[in-house]
């Protein structure tokens, strides 16, 4: 069959299951809302009331696009880190960024103690400049680091290596800080895609396009990066060049993400490999758009049971996509063994 | 004897302190088949990789049909010099023609569009090369000797005047080895390119190159087959 039918085939099976996954998300949640009055408030034909539709926009479309956002952006952070690295075990994770988020959220929530009185909140804007600063700042080391270092295996290790350290400065800070803060704390580190305002989610959309489309431009280079780095060099590229634009293209998708959301895991390791088992080649042109929408269709699911599985609330969505997932990568690995990157 | 398509002039090749002590001034023509030779840590991977640009050389100027290599855009040096490396990454997931189609990326756009001439130059290669069975074949599912003939068929396929090979013998059997040199021969000649290929089997490369680099005692320098073997080199590291 002719390759490009078959890719158009599979690319509208899976834009189909991510639109029934969509119509599934909306409808999940605490309330009852019929799918009718969610239709009617995105295309203004009822009369529902204001908190009806302050309900509906703040919580469940707020949640559907961060959801559909966050796992574009990790997917396609994940495939590009993959293969920068060539190591099919590399995910957005790896340069220690959302560490670096970490530890600007650690330092505004466990600090917050030691600055403010205790019965100040810490407002969810000083969240997001924290995890923007601490993120930042691991780019910057990572940057430096990779401008000097020729072996991508140094930048790997760097990064590892300053994902240990902040790490255990942020254990240092929990062991110091009071209790109320270390649960907000740890609560913000098991993910969350409710915490989002309509308003922020809608800012994430562009973030995600833009970034991922300039991504996509470097997909030819990407492609004979694969094939080798003394390879891609004598077919004229600049490999540095194309690791400063990844590297700082992964990091404001993972800290635009992490910012919003916390350390969403699991995601950006594994909608690669699904991406490749379904579309079975690796070429980045085929695998950029399918990861970003498979990435969207693996959170969705995620985001569903994790509303789903227990009634008296939503359980952390990191846990429920980890318990999902691992499994079913499990099974790809070792169906395509052969064939990883 | 072909036109002279690669030439070397005043080089000096190493990482901070050069590899050779005299400055390298060498020339090749189209249809040489050239066997670099060195022992271990001399420098033979300094030097392919000086010739395919991943180091600056130290010194000195490469120049392929007149055009020096040091004056030109990297992508535009990628239709002058193409390189073969010693082993494909076996784990891709993708086919052989794909991977032969990446020769004409010096040529295509940021979206990797192939015109219908390029296409037409893939196809030609691949039946050239007989290589029409496993065209839709992914890399996982072929030998090493495929493998590696696909890569040769992707370079010839960049259509450039030189094209070096690092170690390409260095992943085959006896038999494979010398096949595969025999057919490389046989296209330098056919299609006039200049192939320049580093290999440790000195005793099966004597037998099919046209002239041999040999790299020894910091020095570089182009000597026939003859010179080679009666030269004292091979008696003199027993």
């Amino acid at each position: 069959m002719n390759r490009s039918l078959s890719y158009i085939i599979r690319y509208a099976l899976i834009i189909v299951a991510l639109i029934a996954l969509a119509i599934l998300d909306v409808c999940t949640g605490s309330n009852k809302i019929p799918l009718s009055d969610i239709f009617g408030y995105i295309f203004g034909g009822s009369d529902l009331s204001v908190d009806y539709q302050f309900t509906i926009r703040e919580f469940r479309l707020a949640r559907l696009i961060t959801a559909m956002v966050a796992g574009a952006a990790l997917s396609v952070s994940g495939l590009l880190m993959q293969t920068v690295f060539r190591n099919p075990l590399a995910g957005p994770y790896v340069l220690g960024i959302s560490n670096g988020a970490s530890l600007g959220v650690a330092v505004i929530v466990l600090g917050s103690g030691l600055f403010l009185p205790s019965s100040a909140d810490v407002s969810n804007l000083a969240i997001l400049i924290a995890a923007g600063v601490g993120s930042a700042a691991v780019l910057m080391l990572i940057l430096a680091v990779s401008m000097r270092v020729k072996d991508i295996l140094s930048i790997l290790i760097v990064g590892i290596l300053v994902s240990g350290v902040v790490a255990s400065v942020v254990n240092v800070m929990q062991f110091f800080s009071n209790e109320v803060n270390v649960k907000s704390y740890v609560v913000w580190t098991m993910g969350s895609l409710d915490s989002v305002s309509f308003n922020d989610s809608i800012v994430l959309v562009p973030v995600c396009i833009v970034v991922c489309a300039v991504l996509y431009l470097f997909s030819k280079k990407l492609n004979i990066l694969l094939l080798g780095e003394q390879f891609a060099v004598s077919m004229g590229m600049n490999i540095k060049w194309l690791r400063v634009v990844v590297f700082v293209g992964v990091s404001a998708l993972t800290g635009a993400v992490t910012a919003f959301c916390g350390p969403l895991g699991f995601i950006g390791l594994a909608v690669p490999h699904i991406s490749r088992w379904i579309f079975n080649t690796s070429n980045h042109f085929v695998l950029i758009p399918a990861s970003m929408i498979l990435g969207a269709a693996f959170l969705l699911c995620g985001d569903i049971l994790s509303h789903c599985l227990y009634s008296q609330g939503v359980l952390p969505i990191n846990a429920v996509i980890s318990i999902l997932g691992a499994p079913f990568i499990i099974w790809i690995v070792f169906k395509n063994q052969r064939t990883v990157i | 004897m072909g036109e002279v398509v690669l030439n070397i002039e005043g080089l000096v090749f190493g990482h901070k302190r050069p590899l050779v002590s005299q400055a390298v001034d060498l020339s090749a023509n189209a249809g040489d088949f050239i066997c670099l030779v060195g022992r271990n840590g001399t420098g033979k991977t300094t030097m392919l990789n000086t010739l395919i640009g991943v180091k600056k050389p130290l010194g000195g100027q490469i120049s392929i049909c007149g055009v020096p290599l040091g004056k030109i855009s990297a992508r535009e040096k990628s239709r002058f010099i193409s390189f073969v490396p010693s082993k494909v990454e076996a784990v891709l997931n993708m086919r052989i023609r794909d991977l032969i189609a990446v020769g004409r990326s010096p040529y295509t756009n940021i979206f990797d569009r192939r015109t219908k001439a390029d296409n037409a130059i893939i196809e030609d290669f691949i039946q050239k090369f007989g290589l029409s069975d496993i065209a839709d074949s992914m890399i996982a599912e072929i030998s090493d000797g495929e493998r590696q003939k696909a890569m040769i068929c992707r370079a010839m396929v960049q259509q450039t005047p030189v094209i070096l090979l690092d170690e390409p013998t260095a992943f085959l059997d006896f038999f494979a080895k010398r096949k595969l040199l025999s057919d490389l021969k046989k296209i330098a000649s056919e299609e006039n390119r200049c192939i320049i290929f580093s290999c440790h089997d000195l005793e099966i490369a004597a037998k099919y190159c046209s002239h041999i680099w040999l790299l020894d005692d910091r020095k570089l320098e182009s000597v026939t087959v003859d010179e080679f073997l009666n030269g004292g080199y091979l008696s003199k590291y027993q």
